[in-house]
């Protein structure tokens, strides 16, 4: 079982994202007769994120017990043990809230089930500039421990605005791919690359 | 009467405020239209306010898990997801305002706001429904919720006092 987790301030794309990288991971593995399971955590009490993907074909596992950072986070636990046991997935794509601090999804995920938990991380380059200044330490948090960042909405800005925010990324996270994107349009295929990267 | 479902809670400096409720026998191409129409409205007065939107998202789902997903950051609505259906159709609406700055009840106001120019639509009236967290969300529902005017009232929540 592979472990990815998705992150990124509330509407930075993480849905539009997801639905691709799901539906590429779900048709791989259905030919080694495995499946993929999306652990859909919202902040709402109605969930909204959970409808779009499923009706995408795809099996969603909805989280409303919190912010699975915080007060979510033994239910988090608790749903990909169950999920374990009961389905052996080959995926379990986690997809956080938009105010969520990755790294301690990450350490909690990996120090119950000694696996290793890739993070994927959308930045919405629209909103960069304003979310940065109004709240640096969560919006910089939620890339800094990236394996993977898209800057998204790049349709929206200039060219040499996104080629600045993607040098701020860098800074951020140097681990970390960073590609541009449009995630409501087709990504580009190389761009999932990072996730069958030991 | 429409019964609509209302919670909010803060999470750190994030007030989060819920509204759902189903819709009999409706054309769902309409109330899409109204609720395209109540997230601009909601962009105005979280600008007017001078909150910051996390994000305004909403559903439409009918039949058999078909969805359609409404949404803003501040900026345009998009909607995405299943094509809207034909005729008449029973429909479920959901909708999670995310702002930053202000009070929660602002954003409860708002919510129940739109849910009612949405029911209004139809004819209808609002009957709302509250998950309390403090005391604090109490007294204000007690101050606002009693209004009348524009097609909605308020029931008494369980469990506040």
């Amino acid at each position: 079982m592979k472990i990815l987790l998705l992150t990124g301030f509330l509407g930075s794309g993480k849905t539009s994202a997801l639905l691709q990288l799901a539906q590429k991971l779900a048709a791989a593995s259905r030919k080694n007769g495995k499946s993929v399971v999306i652990i859909e955590n919202e902040i709402g009490e109605v969930g909204v994120d959970d409808k779009v993907l499923k009706a995408g074909g795809l099996q969603v596992k909805e989280l409303f017990a919190g912010c699975a950072c915080c007060t979510g986070g033994a239910s988090l636990l608790s749903d990909i043990r169950t999920l374990r046991e009961t389905m052996d997935p080959e995926w379990i794509l986690i997809e956080a809230t938009g105010v969520a601090y990755p790294r301690q999804i990450r350490e909690s995920v990996e120090a119950c089930f000694h696996i290793p938990v890739k993070i994927l991380a959308l930045a919405d380059a629209r909103r960069w500039k304003r979310l940065h200044a109004y709240m640096s330490d969560l919006i910089e948090a939620q890339v800094e421990d990236a394996d993977c960042i898209l800057l998204n909405k790049v349709d929206l800005v200039e060219t040499a605005e996104a080629d600045a925010i993607a040098e701020e990324l860098r800074g951020l996270s140097a681990q970390a791919e960073i590609h541009k994107v449009v995630a409501d349009k087709p990504i580009d295929e190389a761009v999932w690359a990072f996730v069958d990267r030991e | 009467m429409i019964t609509v479902h209302i919670a909010a809670h803060d999470h750190e400096e994030a007030h989060v405020a819920s509204a759902k409720f189903a819709l009999p026998g409706i054309v769902a191409a309409q109330a899409e239209a109204e609720l395209k129409k109540q997230l601009a409205v909601t962009v105005r007065w979280a600008q007017e306010l001078d909150l910051l939107i996390g994000h305004a998202k909403a559903y439409l789902s009918w039949g058999d898990g078909e969805a359609r997903m409404l949404s803003t950051t501040g900026y345009e609505v998009e909607a995405k997801g299943s094509a809207l259906p034909q005729g008449f159709r029973d429909v479920e609406l959901g909708v999670t305002v995310i702002v930053f700055g202000g009070e929660l009840e602002d954003a409860e106001d708002r919510l129940e706001g739109l849910s009612a120019a949405i029911v209004g639509q139809f004819g209808e009236w609002c009957v709302f429904e509250h998950e309390c967290e403090h005391e604090h969300h109490h007294e204000h529902g007690h101050e606002h919720h009693h209004d009348h005017e524009h097609g909605h009232n308020h029931k008494e929540p369980d469990g506040c006092e």
